[in-house]
């Protein structure tokens, strides 16, 4: 296993994997790309990816981002020697950020799940920090209408609630 | 429930993965993920597929609470009040103390005219002020001591100390230090104290009498809270007169402990397990204090004989103890901008930055911070880093008024000395204009810290 794991390293991850979405769309990747993904990375190392890695619950679309997401950022976890292959820190922070501003809410929610179960830490903090951005300094009832929230309070719990730590809901 | 079963799955999954505990079960999983389309019967399968409404409501808890542990606490309150679901992860949250957020630092000041109860909070996040009602004694007339870690120690009218997180209300008075004898009036009420104005080596001067009300300003400098991990408690350091000694109480035990013979304190702070601690003359001594017989450790010798800057101390991110000298301004005289009138006037002129090279004993000047902030005041000293906390700007130093005449000066309504320094080009601006502290007590920074005094949740 430790072997497996170095050789991925030496050969800058050259050895192909498939990844297959739901729908059945099929990415190639190599190693080090896909290894991003935590889940993928053990499964490497436990030689179960001959066949190709059916992602069931993961859409096409949503794996195409995930995809181009891992392609730029393998020269995040590359060694240090491949600097051609690398992108540079401001391409990168402006890609992130493209990445995730563009994205409609229910596309954004996906990717978040893809991010928990493909175990992408960085994917998965990057698309939290873009929910909690769109929470920050909005009123519960602005929160409800940016996620599509039914308040499901009575209107005395609601105010006992407020009531509990009245100073942040005085506007 | 169907989202409780997935995520079931879905974990055991995981960590049957990452244990990789034995070769049949890690086998077993990936190989279902990998193999062509299983029948419809197969409950695994059908359980993954089912992704559901695609909603935020449905996010998965462990998810949620991690994005809303990266909410300031108004907007964490905020999420709270959204819905059930939502309600219930912030609980769970709070309960496992598992905020991540390093919470942008704000600050508090009072005024009568505002509220006898009322402290408001100045964010730094937000640039709005928030209004907290806290409980009794009237915070208006508190002597604020000093702020760290979330928690605001003051001294009331009767000149005792509480320690209190104003975003939780949850308050705890603090063991008196006795500076003196008490003084009982004929019906056995505590009135006065004798205030004997000793240090180690001696008798500085007569004992004074003083109203209940009045020992604060004589005795009382500057109050620390530190949380203590090996023990898992809080302790209480003092800076107090004469000649600014060092005392410091656990919480909950009803004893002070005086750390002679060291004079002239100005500023603590506290890194495992050991507290660090700068005199006028720019010495450093550190205490353990968990062991019995405490000693003072010297970290750096003094650096000069005579001081007319305030000193602070601070641990930096980057792993470096900071020395910050903040002189005044000039001779201190003057007039006021506000009131017209000649005035004790406080000024803070070109602050320097050393880093403490602890093996030489020596100090080495920095000219600026970098990516860095540094808050100084009547308060813990701040060294934040600017990337982590982006509305604070990076290279500047925010200070507070905390000059010797700060009482009288903020009873007769002066302009107090509170800006925002640029280690670039040494310029001063306002950390907000126009001023919201106009005839207040002092601002004090403080950090915001939902943890409760008796959590047992500390990170």
């Amino acid at each position: 296993m430790a072997a497996a794991a170095a050789e991925a390293t030496i050969d800058g991850g050259g050895k192909m994997i498939i990844l297959i979405s739901a729908d059945g769309k099929r990415f190639e990747v190599t190693e080090a790309v896909a290894s991003q993904s935590q889940l993928i990375s053990n499964m490497i190392e436990d030689d179960c990816t001959e066949n190709g890695v059916r992602l069931p619950n993961v859409d096409g679309d949503i794996l195409t981002m995930v995809v181009d997401y891992c392609n730029m950022h393998a020269g995040d976890a590359a060694a240090d020697g491949d600097t051609t292959k690398a992108s540079s820190t401001e391409e990168l922070k402006k890609f992130d950020a493209e990445l995730v501003q563009a994205l409609e809410n229910p596309v954004l929610f996906k990717l978040i799940l893809a991010a928990n179960f493909l175990n992408i830490k960085s994917l998965l903090d990057m698309t939290c920090q873009r929910v909690a951005d769109m929470m920050s300094g909005k009123t519960p009832e602005q929160m409800r209408e940016t996620f599509s929230i039914e308040n499901d309070f009575t209107p005395e719990e609601e105010a006992a609630i407020r009531q509990e730590n009245a100073w942040a809901f005085d506007d | 429930m169907e989202m409780c079963s997935r995520e079931e799955i879905m974990d055991l999954c995981r960590q049957a993965i990452h244990q990789n505990m034995c070769y049949v079960v890690p086998r077993v999983l990936p190989q279902q993920l990998c193999l062509p389309p299983p029948s419809p019967k197969d409950e695994l399968h059908s359980t993954l597929t089912k992704t559901s409404t695609r909603k935020f409501s449905d996010l998965p808890h462990d998810i949620l609470m991690d994005i809303i542990a990266m909410l300031e606490i108004p907007d964490a309150l905020h999420a709270a009040s959204v819905c059930s679901s939502w309600r219930s992860v912030h609980t769970k949250l709070h309960n496992l103390g598992k905020y991540k957020r390093p919470q942008t630092p704000c600050f508090l000041y009072t005024s009568q005219s505002i509220g006898e109860n009322i402290a408001c909070l100045y964010s730094l996040a937000e640039k709005r002020t928030y209004k907290l009602t806290l409980p009794e004694p009237p915070i208006s007339r508190r002597y604020l001591l000093g702020s760290s870690d979330g928690w605001l120690v003051t001294a009331d009218e009767r000149s005792e100390m509480h320690i209190l997180n104003p975003i939780t209300d949850r308050s705890s008075v603090c063991d008196n230090h006795q500076p003196g004898d008490a003084i009982f009036n004929r019906k056995g009420v505590l009135c006065k104290y004798r205030y004997s104005r000793h240090t180690a080596e001696g008798v500085t001067d007569s004992p004074m009498t003083l109203p209940l009300d009045k020992l604060r300003y004589f005795f009382h400098c500057k109050a620390f809270v530190f949380y203590d991990k090996s023990v898992k408690g809080y302790i209480v350091v003092l800076i107090h007169n004469p000649c600014e000694q060092l005392s410091f109480a656990r919480l909950g035990h009803d004893k002070w402990t005086w750390l002679p013979p060291h004079l002239r304190f100005q500023d603590c702070t506290y890194k495992d397990g050991l507290l660090y601690a700068v005199t006028s003359l720019g010495e450093i001594f550190a205490f353990d204090l968990n062991t019995t017989v405490i000693t003072a450790k010297i970290i750096m010798d003094r650096t000069k004989e005579y001081s007319r800057e305030r000193i602070y101390i601070v641990q930096a991110p980057w792993g470096d103890l900071l020395q910050v000298w903040r002189p005044p301004q000039g001779d201190g005289r003057g007039y006021d901008e506000i009131t017209g009138r000649s005035a004790l006037v406080s000024n803070t002129g070109r602050t320097k930055l050393y880093r403490v090279d602890t093996l030489a004993k020596e100090l080495v000047e920095i000219s600026d911070l970098g990516d860095h902030v540094l808050f100084m005041g009547n308060n813990q000293t701040y060294c934040l880093c600017a990337k982590e906390y982006p509305l604070l700007k990076a290279n500047h130093i925010y200070f507070t008024d905390d000059s010797e005449c700060l009482v009288l000066r903020t009873l007769w309504g002066f302009r107090l000395d509170i800006g925002l320094l640029n280690m670039r080009d040494k310029s001063v601006e306002e950390i907000v204009s126009p001023r919201l502290w106009l005839k207040c007590r002092a601002p004090v920074l403080l950090v915001p810290n939902p943890r409760k005094m008796n959590s047992t949740c500390h990170n």
